[in-house]
């Protein structure tokens, strides 16, 4: 299990980079099959430029389930994870309504 | 002797963005240095200025001086006149040197600020920092600041306004409300938004799906059309929001399920919104030791 402390990551990044690092740490994780602790300490929000390239890209190519099996945090207010779970309930729909759109 | 004279001769905002917008039609770049002077009527007050009024001159003084003009401003009242250049330090703005943000005295103003790409990830961190030192210590406002970091990034993902954007805060205490508006004059919402998605037939039906999820310009590889729903679905009771972009108005009372659209009878280069925030809507900040999908 490895933890990360995202405001570390975000004081040097802009949102979709920190995202896109993000992405990559629970990549590894999921194929080591470990777990990724994102510890938002005096991390208020992240908006969705940030969600899109790290968990909505983790959705893309694992699906939501391995994403919510592969994370999880240490210090969110409870409105964040409501923010989060509805991300990834929208990014499941956008996701069906492509696919009846090919 | 002033080239033009451009009277606002009422605090309707509406009429605001549609004298701009037919001015701004008209103004070309002056190849001498010539003046244009805005008169602000009797009616137009300090108590009826609003954050919408600040961001919009702020984007159409910008544009004038950027063609070449010398701006002049004329008041019939003092205190709107001492609030503008005494407290908001608005002729600083666009001296010598074009300055981004200057604090004001007002502590229930968070001051204009140019929409700059370096500045547009802490600016909302200093206005969430600035609103919970001052008056809402321990409150979750967390959903102010991702709506600010949308609505900032969507003006450098997809506006190409070419750094005239801007944005002011003010907390009204009497009515309980945050104040938001930012303005910009790049290309609208509709306009982006028509060209990727050939079945909209015109800017309501832009506006009305530009709030959707899955709906976006995709102008950078992380845009992904979750934004603005992030935006508007977190509005609760007593917000109101509202879009103004091209030929188009969005108005959401509420919450999301409660949105109207309205054509207007001309076209604003750009895209301004205004929204306001219920304070009675802000919950305690609760925080979680740990959290897992699945325990």
């Amino acid at each position: 299990m490895k933890t990360i402390i995202l405001k570390d990551i975000l004081s040097d990044n802009t949102f979709p980079v920190a995202g896109d690092y993000i992405y990559k740490e629970i990549n590894t994780s999921i194929n080591a099959h470990e777990k990724v602790i994102i510890d938002m300490i005096d991390v208020l929000t992240v908006p969705t430029m940030f969600l899109n390239t790290s968990f909505g890209a983790i959705i893309e190519e694992f699906g939501s389930l391995k994403l919510k099996e592969s994370i999880g945090f240490k210090n969110i207010t409870k409105s964040q994870v409501e923010r989060i779970q509805k991300y990834i309930l929208d990014y499941n729909q956008v996701i069906e309504n492509n696919k009846k759109n090919i | 002797m002033s080239k033009f004279k451009i009277e606002f001769s009422s605090p309707v905002k509406i009429e605001w963005v549609r004298i701009v917008t037919e001015w701004r039609e008209k103004i070309t770049v002056s190849k001498k240095i010539e003046v244009i002077e805005l008169v602000f009527d009797q009616e137009v007050q300090l108590n009826n200025f609003d954050p919408l009024h600040i961001v919009l001159l702020s984007c159409f003084i910008d544009e004038i001086q950027t063609k070449g003009y010398i701006v002049r401003l004329s008041f019939t009242d003092d205190d709107l006149h001492n609030y503008l250049f005494n407290e908001i330090n608005l002729k600083t703005y666009w001296g010598k040197n074009k300055i981004d943000h200057i604090d004001s005295p007002v502590i229930s103003d968070f001051n204009i600020w140019r929409i700059t790409e370096n500045g547009k990830e802490y600016y909302s961190i200093s206005v969430l920092d600035y609103f919970k030192r001052s008056y809402f210590s321990g409150f979750d406002l967390s959903s102010l600041k991702n709506a600010l970091n949308e609505l900032y990034f969507n003006v450098f993902d997809h506006a190409e306004a070419h750094g005239n954007a801007f944005s002011f805060i003010r907390y009204d205490k009497e009515e309980g409300k945050i104040r938001v508006a930012i303005c910009d004059f790049g290309k609208g919402i509709g306009r982006t938004l028509r060209k990727r998605y050939a079945n909209f037939d015109n800017d309501c039906i832009a506006l009305e799906n530009s709030i959707k999820v899955g709906i976006s310009a995709r102008t950078q590889k992380y845009n992904k059309g979750f934004g603005l729903d992030n935006v508007t679905s977190a509005l609760k009771k007593g917000d109101v929001f509202r879009i103004v972009s091209n030929e188009a108005l969005l108005q959401i009372e509420d919450d999301s399920l409660n949105i109207k659209t309205f054509k207007i009878p001309f076209d604003f280069r750009g895209t301004l919104i205004y929204f306001d925030v219920a304070i009675e809507s802000f919950e305690k900040e609760e925080i979680l030791e740990n959290f897992s999908f699945f325990e």
